[in-house]
């Protein structure tokens, strides 16, 4: 027996990649070494997956929370604060959750900023822009609901203005009206959206994202030699290619033009954005032990003497300017645009030189946004309600 | 009542036949705007006023601490507020002697003395340290009957002060920055050691190098 044994060649393989062999021959992960292009592991390219990261993030430190919120409103505040004094590493865990949702605001804009900039929603992935906007309309959501659950004075007076919105949408609104569940607190049906229906809906949309980003493959640069009509780069549609180097993979896209691209397995850009997203907790994590949020009073209904969360501060400048229902159409209004970006630049090319159009209208709509948010910045809070 | 005013006026203006037509047209329709923004506006003016003194004390007084609370310099809207207590129809549950003395002392400017008199008048307890919180979910004394909020009601009890995010630095804030440091250097040689083999710049490179002879063919 030993003697037979000493005669079969010996492979030398470490247990942790036969664990790993063991757990992908069962759960097919090999799939997820699909090719993608090399470029999409520069940072620009990795927000998307920073923005999962804060997702991450998020429903890690959202779990923490809910063991020890009460959403009851007359003791939401006080359990508020008895997470930040009485619990362990409370504080920093709410911070982090408070800071992380901004991050995630902020990533997920950025990525649409990349996404727009790189023409990366057009023909074939139109799909995959409207999925991406929805779930940043979520994001937003996401972060409203969050400062109403710690019932202060800001956070009911955020409520308060989202109900009257809900009532100028009328039937459209019916989710938003106290009417709707006469006998339950909003906060509850807040929280409950907060928990659960919203992060169910984002989750859902990333998996649908993730799909269609391997069905269409991770755009190609504008930058480089590229199908996109104004950057051919001399190759022909269907024109032969000569031998390509090591590095290049030859590649052909489904209107049947060819050129060259790095490619790198998935993996190695979920690592990269690994690595991303281990510097952006670690930032965060910095940001919430250093500038952890305050509690703001208990509620009073009434009284109006709080600015919202800096991400709306734009559309209460509207607010400011042409009252409540500005906040409404304003915020229909940027969606509206956001949805309808691919259907209005039906422009084929996607360098952002051969783009003057969409670039100027993209540049005005962020400088307006921009202007309006530090308006309201120097702006005092003002009644409305 | 405004009906019939409205209807006098237009019967007033049918008499009125020996006026130009055009006038006539532009009378009737002023008349007529001017009624319709008073029937409108009167009642919608009187059932204000009959609200304010609907709105009960406790309500007005604990709105006039949230202004204390949050706006302290807002003289006028806390004047406003107690000024609608004390007028309040329903003042169940105020004692509206501390009220008035919170009035006085408002006058005099001492905000610590407006807020206990108010916490007073509505049998709530003082608390200004802002540290305690458990007194939030104990009943005001006498108010046994107190019902949970439903729909948009804050269900407030007692205006706490702002409890502040950052306290003395502790042991734990700096173990929590030396982890977070130490991620970050690894996550930033992580990113360093997982660096695309080609940067854009370079891809653009060899990508043109790979194509020149083909550009070459079509030039010559």
């Amino acid at each position: 027996m030993s003697h037979i044994t000493k005669t079969r060649p010996v492979e030398h393989v470490s247990r942790g990649r036969r664990f790993v062999g063991a757990v992908d021959e069962r759960l097919g992960l090999d799939a997820l070494r699909y090719p993608v292009p090399e470029h999409a592991n520069n940072l620009a390219w990795s927000l998307g997956g920073l923005t999962a990261v804060s997702l991450l993030i998020l429903i890690v430190t959202g779990v923490v929370l809910a063991q020890y919120y009460d959403p009851t409103p007359e003791v939401a505040n006080a359990s508020v604060r008895t997470i930040v004094e009485d619990v362990v590493l409370g504080r920093f865990i709410r911070s982090l959750h408070f800071w992380t949702a901004q991050a995630m605001c902020v990533l997920a804009a950025l990525h649409l900023i990349r996404v727009f900039f790189h023409g990366s929603y057009k023909r074939p992935r139109e799909a995959n822009w409207l999925i991406g906007v929805s779930m940043f309309g979520l994001t937003l959501l996401a972060l409203f609901t969050g400062t109403v659950l710690k019932w202060d004075q800001e956070g009911y007076e955020a409520l308060a203005h989202n109900l009257e919105l809900g009532q100028l949408l009328g039937g459209a609104g019916f989710w938003f009206s106290t009417s709707f569940a006469a006998h339950t607190p909003i906060l509850v049906r807040l929280y409950s959206a907060h928990i659960m229906l919203i992060p169910g809906l984002i989750i859902i949309l990333v998996t649908l994202h993730a799909l269609l980003i391997k069905r269409h493959k991770i755009s190609s640069h504008p930058g480089l030699p590229a199908p996109a009509p104004d950057t051919p780069a001399g190759l022909e549609p269907g024109g032969t290619l000569p031998a390509p180097r090591p590095s290049l993979v030859e590649v052909t896209t489904p209107p049947g033009e060819t050129y060259l691209e790095a490619r790198e397995p998935f993996t190695h850009h979920l690592r990269r954005v690994g690595a991303f997203g281990l510097v952006l907790l670690a930032l965060l994590s910095i940001v919430a032990v250093l500038f952890p949020p305050s509690v703001g009073p208990t509620p009073v209904a009434g009284v109006e003497v709080t600015k919202p969360m800096w991400p709306f501060w734009w559309m209460f400048t509207l607010e400011n300017w042409f009252g409540l229902p500005a906040i409404l159409w304003g915020g229909l209004a940027l969606f509206a645009v956001l949805f309808a970006v691919p259907f209005i630049d039906r422009n084929p090319k996607r360098s952002w030189r051969t783009r003057p159009v969409a670039m100027t209208s993209a540049a005005l709509v962020i400088l307006a946004l921009i202007a309006l948010t530090l308006f309201m910045g120097i702006t005092p809070p003002a009644a409305h309600l | 009542m405004s009906r019939h005013l409205c209807a006098r006026e237009a019967s007033t203006d049918r008499q009125a036949g020996d006026r130009p037509r055009v006038s006539s047209a532009a009378a009737r329709f002023a008349i007529a705007a001017a009624v319709s923004v008073l029937s409108l506006a009167v009642p919608a003016a009187a059932l204000a006023h009959g609200e304010e003194g609907a709105i009960p004390a406790r309500e007005s007084v604990l709105q006039a601490i949230a202004y204390v609370v949050n706006t302290p310099d807002d003289m006028d809207m806390i004047t406003d507020k107690l000024t609608d207590a004390k007028e309040s129809q329903n003042q169940e549950g105020v004692d509206i002697a501390d009220v008035e003395q919170a009035i006085q002392a408002l006058d005099k400017g001492d905000m610590p003395q407006v807020r206990l008199l108010l916490e007073q008048s509505i049998g709530a307890r003082a608390d200004l340290s802002g540290l305690d919180v458990r007194h939030v979910l104990q009943v005001a004394p006498g108010g046994s009957t107190v019902s949970l909020a439903t729909g948009e009601q804050p269900g407030t009890l007692i205006v706490t002060d702002e409890l502040t995010g950052r306290g003395p630095w502790s042991g734990t804030d700096s173990a929590l920055i030396g982890i977070a440091a130490a991620a970050a250097a690894a996550g930033v040689l992580l990113g360093w050691r997982f660096r695309p083999a080609h940067s854009v710049h370079r891809l653009r490179h060899e990508a043109a190098l790979a194509r020149r002879p083909a550009d070459q063919k079509v030039g010559g």
